[in-house]
């Protein structure tokens, strides 16, 4: 097989292995509260579309684009976000749930998740392979696959995972563009596709602006005064990447959001304005719950150092030292197009906001998740430059060694016992990976001492769902308080998880008075809850308490009426 | 991506430290990460199972009186230690002020963890299973004189104020408590007075601002003066951050009267919820 055929395979491999993976694995994880919202727009996004798709007479006017799109509040039509993955969701969920009937709803619904993540461990690999080598690629893939917290994400409807992916296909768009006269097509298409996706993308200006002045800068001629030389360097660096940057990108937004096809400069305003003044929610982080500016400056670095796997972490130090130390030698690290600086500027500018202290730091790691790629490629980088040293340092101390042994040896210790750890950990970890901390933080336990973040958005409710099946009465409706996972009851209902006869009791003091059984989810924040259900039902006893590796995630209370019979 | 050293020298003898040097960032990766293999394998190891929760839980009831305490360390396994163990508990003993008036402490602690309430306390009792640690401690209680928690209906509110103080189940500094709830008006003073206490050798007390919600919505502190006849003993400010705050002052032995003084501070300060728990103590 000729070799470019080879490696095609490979990266369709990566992507069939990975999609399918996240596919059947999400099957366990509960559904977050976001996830209904996307949901549910997805579904009137896709209904749009199909109807502008089918000629129906009426679709693209400005009433019928409000009605699905937007509307007078900030959050009407979900017009906070845009559109691209949930009219994905929609779309699937659509096919592969309502026509086809080959998976349950909530999958179809999270199908385009998983397989953009896949797409997103094909591209590293053909990005790597392209820069430096096979070994390189498969490592810095399969490494991007097997983090407990990016699996999880996923494995969602949400934006969190697409958007590392279409941020990392914009890198290597712009990478290539540096080199091909059409590339800026490409640049433009994956810049759009990222800023529909999710709004941190405003932000790739910043990752390829200094990279680009960088790149100019180093191509610019020898002689002449310095405009000239700037010129001709500019000249030689494919200047329309600025073009599908700042044009194509835009265009190819605007096509994707049918919202911003009328007053686009105020639906513009008021899309990225509610993000700048974005409500604080709490978030526990070592040990103090945190709900205002000024934040922490370390939370993206240390949330970072405890939830990627340890030997992950190790490799990636290691090949980020090596690409600094060879470039200070002056040598030639990273080739033409300074990939490494490229990768290097992602993660700064995907971190860089939370060392700020002003931006929100709810969500954790998936709100920095571009800067993910960068950490796994380093790895990868990192494995094969230690597994050459090993190599080199072994066949000269003992050069009648089995060549083999001694040149494969190193490398395949390395792969298998990094790869090996961390896929382990992704397995281990799921479907709870947000309880999960990695061997550092000393695991879901030493999360819980650290205060560190348990969980969000209610999703683990779905583990007690088994154990509050046991109260269904046939003569009787047993109403549940379901707390954070009130919006995803009726979806658990539809998938069978839940029986009949146990509906959500309502909110707050009024719903855990109507209710027989009551589901408290765990994080610091939402003490409250326990003692709302203690006043309730008169005692402070759960009958049921769901745990990941003995770390509480939700409490279950069930009245003493229904306990007696 | 050649070595920069060879590991042997030209005549042929190993250089161990060039070879190490050369192994090394290998060897450390190798080990990170067999460690984390070893660790995602010993998770469950560290966990208490089923059978050992209800060791300890026997244990607990067979040996304790109705006047003892029970705590969980760390404080993340209490949901777990009361799933076993909630039998033997009152919602006031979860939402206690302190943990004084107990005249034992049954503490159960996960790998060797210890709560503060049994800080400078003497075990006479000591059972482990598993990763669990049942420890017995017995304390001399103290004598409570006046209870104005508990006798919150005999306290006379004035000033300013949303509704009445009440005594309430609350949330302060993410941990239950029960507490006389006051509401005063922003930048205003409300008071409860409480006449004819039996005082002892001191008054002991606990303030703080309930409902999370409110404390990140309203960052304004909360105030609360101590008065006993007439004088002000002791302020204590209650901040969004400052928890379950303690005071304690010296009174004289004998009948007093005791007043609360309770301000929201600042124009911004509206729906501040001060919380507070006192005992007048022997």
């Amino acid at each position: 097989m000729r070799e470019s055929w080879r490696n095609r395979v490979i990266g369709i491999l990566l992507f069939v292995f990975a999609s399918g993976l996240v596919i059947s694995s999400q099957r366990d994880q509960g559904i977050a509260r976001d996830e209904i919202v996307y949901m549910n727009y997805g579904t009137r996004y896709a209904d749009w579309w199909i109807d502008l798709a089918t000629g129906k007479s009426g679709t693209t006017h400005k009433d019928t684009i409000t009605k699905h799109f937007g509307g007078k509040r900030p959050t009407d039509g979900n017009r906070e976000h845009p559109p691209l993955m949930k009219t994905l969701f929609g779309l699937s969920e659509r096919l592969l749930h309502d026509e086809l009937g080959w998976t349950s709803q909530t999958t179809g619904y999270r199908v385009p998740t998983a397989l953009v993540n896949g797409l997103l461990v094909c591209l590293v690999f053909f990005f790597v392979l392209g820069i430096w080598g096979r070994t390189a690629a498969i490592s810095s893939a399969l490494l991007v696959l097997f983090l407990p917290r990016a699996f999880f994400h996923a494995g969602l409807a949400s934006f969190d995972a697409p958007v590392v992916t279409f941020w990392f296909a914009s890198l290597f768009a712009y990478y290539r563009a540096l080199r091909t006269r059409w590339g800026f097509l490409w640049l433009g298409l994956c810049c759009g596709l990222t800023l529909a996706t999710k709004h941190n993308a405003i932000m790739l200006p910043a990752v390829f602006l200094p990279h680009y002045a960088y790149f100019v800068w180093r191509k610019q001629s020898s002689e002449g005064p310095r405009w000239r030389r700037l010129w001709d360097g500019l000249a030689q660096s494919r200047p329309q990447v600025l073009l599908g940057l700042f044009a194509v990108a835009p265009l190819v937004l605007i096509a994707i959001w049918p919202w911003l096809w009328f007053d686009t400069i105020t639906h513009l305003r008021d899309w990225i304005g509610f993000h700048l003044g974005h409500v604080h929610y709490n978030f526990e982080y070592l040990g103090t719950n945190w709900n205002a500016p000024p934040f922490p400056w370390h939370v993206a670095l240390v949330t970072t150092l405890f939830t990627v796997p340890l030997a992950t972490l190790v490799a990636a130090l290691t090949g980020f030292v090596m690409i600094v130390v060879r470039f200070r030698r002056g040598e030639r690290a990273d080739g033409d197009g300074c990939p490494a600086l490229l990768l290097f500027l992602s993660a700064g500018v995907a971190m860089g906001p939370f060392l700020l202290r002003t931006t929100p730091i709810f969500g954790a790691e998936k709100h920095w998740a571009p800067a993910i790629p960068s950490l796994c490629i380093f790895a990868g980088l990192g494995l094969v430059w230690m597994a050459n040293q090993a190599r080199d340092s072994l066949i000269v101390a003992w050069p009648k060694w089995h060549r083999g042994v001694l040149r494969y040896g190193p490398i395949a210790l390395l792969l298998t016992t990094t790869i090996g750890a961390a896929w382990s950990e992704t397995l281990h970890a799921h479907p709870y990976s947000l309880t999960h901390y990695n061997a550092l933080a000393g695991g879901a336990p030493g999360g819980a001492s650290l205060g560190m973040n348990r969980q969000f958005w209610g999703y683990s409710a779905r583990g007690v769902l088994p154990f509050i099946n046991k109260f269904r009465r046939s003569d009787v409706s047993v109403p549940v308080y379901t707390h954070d996972a009130s919006p995803a009851w009726g979806h658990y209902k539809a998938e069978g998880l839940l029986g009949d006869g146990l509906p959500d009791a309502g909110h707050e003091k009024a719903g855990i008075r109507k209710s027989k059984i009551a589901i408290v989810v765990h994080e610091k924040h939402f003490a409250r809850h326990d003692i709302l259900v203690w006043e309730a039902y008169k005692k402070v006893q759960p009958s049921f308490v769901l745990q990941f590796d003995g770390v509480p995630i939700v409490s279950v209370y069930v009245r003493d009426e229904l306990l007696d019979k | 991506m050649a070595a920069d050293v060879p590991a042997s020298d030209t005549d042929g003898t190993l250089d161990i430290v060039r070879l190490a040097k050369g192994l090394a960032p290998a060897l450390l990766t190798v080990l990170a990460a067999v460690y984390s293999l070893v660790a995602v394998c010993r998770a469950d190891s560290s966990t208490a199972t089923e059978a050992e929760w209800g060791a300890i839980a026997e244990s607990v009831r067979k040996g304790r009186t109705p006047d003892e305490l029970i705590v969980f360390a760390p404080p993340w396994i209490d949901p777990l230690g009361r799933q076993y163990l909630g039998d033997q508990m009152t919602i006031a003993m979860a939402a206690r002020m302190d943990s004084a008036r107990y005249s034992g402490i049954w503490e159960i602690g996960l790998n060797g963890e210890r709560a503060p309430e049994t800080k400078g306390l003497a075990s006479d009792k000591i059972e482990h299973a598993g990763p669990l640690t049942l420890r017995h401690y017995p304390q001399v209680p103290a004598i409570v004189t006046y209870d104005f928690t508990a006798q919150w209906r005999s306290g006379k509110a004035s000033g300013p104020m949303q509704g009445r103080p009440n005594l309430s189940l609350e949330e302060v500094g993410f941990e239950p408590h029960q507490c006389i709830k006051v509401v005063p008006r922003p930048d205003q003073t409300a008071v409860v007075a409480f006449s004819q206490v039996a005082l002892g050798s001191k008054i002991v007390g606990f303030v703080g601002l309930a409902d999370i919600f409110t404390r990140r919505d309203i960052r304004a502190p909360g105030k609360l003066a101590l008065h006993v006849n007439g004088e002000r003993l002791t302020t204590v400010v209650a901040g969004i951050n400052s928890g379950w705050k303690r005071f304690e002052v010296a009174t004289k032995a004998g009948i007093g009267d005791v007043e609360f003084h309770l301000t929201a501070v600042g124009p911004k300060a509206r729906d501040r919820r001060i919380c507070f728990a006192a005992e007048a103590r022997k």
